[in-house]
């Protein structure tokens, strides 16, 4: 697995460094971006954003970030490889596709963790606001992370089977963000909803400093996992499915 | 002790929808020889490729490794492929890379693939200063050399070549014909999907054809030309034959190449019979011609044809 881990940071690596200009491009965009949402939300409330709601919307922005670091990671690298044509040579290796994507996403998550502190860094300076976040909350994000990397082995599967899902991906992208920054309050009720406990308990031990403990921390882990355990069941069906039709790499 | 070992594909049966793919096709490949996989478009080459390969599943059939000691289990890992086309590898990044991502998803360790893979390129004619340039800008027969490199990094025991000739040059061509019969005398078992009947005739030791998903012909290429070899021979004329002499299409035995070329099927002496008939056809010259795999192909295709029809 090492070999693995160590070949995908290298591949990582190459991507990022022949498309350089692109990733500095697309790190002044999110910057942007979150400036606007920033803006946007103190205008729409009326009040300048300080404090834990400051922190709450900066957090929900890295969580956004995070979630689609996985997502894309693992389900549109599935129909990037498919259209170049690259997939079945992955499937050809010693290591199960997903395994691949798996590991793949986790570069991804370290790359977008990595824009995002850029990025929270950038925001401290221009918004003038210190941040305090509780580091005690990186199990939450972990659980969080099991669940996202369910969801979009989920996601890969569809994009396995019909190829291109890109509206779906855009449709997630815009709906995520506003998703995320409701689970932070609303939990009583909604610990079936995907992701919804884990994003919650990722905000409270973050801004709040609450321990990842108790029934909420159960609820939540219990959540990612069915969501991973369906997400992976889903992935290695639809990857027999597929190798039964004959079309892995028909784009 | 040799370490003898066969990948079989025993009786695989595929089907599309209601189309049948594949129908009970059987094929062999020992290490250190060379199969030639030959069929027209449709015929199956790909989908039996992709089936001992895992990337489909057979309806019917099974592939295993024979050895000594019993059956064994395919692990795709242990083939070498190429894909047909340029699009087995990223295009967009040095080669160099690639060699390493792909052979560590075969279990290579990145030190390792660099140096192995520095080795087949120099021994493939790709030069250091390439090495580390996007496949992208490599001609089609440096990508070919450069995904046959990549494709033996974790030593595999077979390879698996997919229309390795398409869009070489005759130059290429004949590398790549030594670059196989080379990994042939290394004890690789090397099975190649290809329409070029002149590059199986010259690299494989046995040819299995495949029409409509079934295996109609399965023999060592130097026995089958010698089968097939009839007495062939080509008869030059001085100058443009509008027409053949009168009895001569009619006996089936000769046909028209083109203005000034005649082929005749038969014997020596029969040969002689018909040319002393027509004096006034000048002959300039008479040449036996051995049967190359595209006529045996040709025929066979033909007597395929000829029992499928109605």
């Amino acid at each position: 697995m090492w070999t693995l881990l160590k070949a995908e940071a290298i591949l990582s690596f190459a991507q990022f460094r022949r498309y350089f200009f692109n990733s500095l491009l697309s790190l002044g965009i999110m910057v942007l971006f979150f400036y606007g949402l920033f803006y946007g939300i103190a205008l729409f409330v009326n009040a300048p954003l300080e404090g834990s709601s400051l922190s709450s919307l900066v957090l929900g922005f890295v969580v956004w970030t995070f979630t689609l670091g996985i997502l894309h990671g693992i389900a549109q690298d599935i129909q990037t490889e498919a259209t170049r044509g690259t997939l079945e040579q992955l499937a050809l290796g010693r290591y199960r596709l997903e395994a691949i994507l798996l590991v793949r996403s986790a570069f991804t998550v370290v790359v977008s963790l990595l824009m995002a502190l850029i990025i929270v860094v950038a925001l401290q300076a221009i918004t003038g606001v210190r941040l305090h976040f509780n580091l005690a909350g990186l199990p939450a994000l972990l659980i969080l992370a099991l669940g996202v990397a369910g969801l979009s082995l989920a996601l890969g599967a569809l994009a396995l089977y019909f190829k291109d899902v890109s509206m779906l991906f855009t449709i997630i992208q815009f709906g995520f963000l506003p998703y995320i920054l409701a689970a932070e309050n609303a939990f009583a009720g909604q610990a079936l909803l995907p992701l919804a406990p884990a994003l919650h308990l990722t905000f409270r031990s973050f801004v709040n400093g609450e321990p990842v403990t108790g029934s909420m921390a159960t609820a939540a882990l219990l959540n990612s996992l069915v969501l991973f355990a369906f997400g992976l069941g889903l992935f290695r069906w639809v990857y027999g499915v597929v190798r039964r039709k004959g079309n892995l790499s028909m784009y | 002790m040799p370490d003898y070992r066969v990948l079989i594909a025993a009786n695989i049966v595929k089907n599309f929808g209601e189309k049948r793919a594949l129908d009970g096709v059987s094929l062999e490949l020992p290490r250190g020889q060379v199969v030639g996989l030959l069929g027209p478009n449709g015929a199956g080459k790909t989908t039996l490729i992709k089936i001992i390969l895992g990337l489909l599943l057979a309806d019917a059939g099974r592939v295993y490794l024979r050895t000594q000691n019993g059956e064994a289990p395919v692990a795709p890992g242990r083939i070498g492929v190429v894909m047909e086309g340029s699009r087995n590898y990223y295009a967009n990044i040095p080669v160099i890379t690639n060699a390493v991502y792909f052979a560590a998803l075969k279990g290579v360790a990145a030190r390792e693939a660099a140096e192995r893979f520095r080795r087949w390129a120099l021994r493939f004619g790709l030069e250091e200063e390439v090495l580390e340039q996007p496949l992208a800008t490599f001609s089609r027969g440096m990508q070919q050399k450069a995904a046959l490199a990549i494709s033996l990094l974790h030593d595999p025991d077979f390879v698996i070549l997919d229309e390795p000739t398409l869009g070489l040059d005759p130059e290429s061509r004949l590398e790549l014909e030594k670059i196989i019969h080379g990994l042939a005398e290394e004890g690789k078992g090397t099975l190649i999907a290809s329409h070029d009947l002149g590059f199986i005739q010259r690299t494989a030791d046995r040819v299995v054809f495949i029409r409509a998903g079934k295996v109609i012909l399965d023999d060592a290429t130097a026995q089958l030309i010698r089968r097939y070899e009839k007495p062939w021979y080509l008869v030059r004329t001085a100058s443009d034959l509008q027409e053949m002499p009168p009895g001569w299409r009619e006996s089936g035995q000769w046909r028209q190449r083109d203005e000034r070329t005649l082929l005749f099927t038969g014997g020596w002496q029969e040969l002689r019979q018909y040319i002393c008939a027509e004096p006034e056809l000048e002959v300039v010259a008479v040449q036996k011609e051995t049967a190359s795999l595209e006529d045996i192909f040709m025929e066979i295709q033909e007597e395929a044809g000829n029992v499928d029809a109605p």
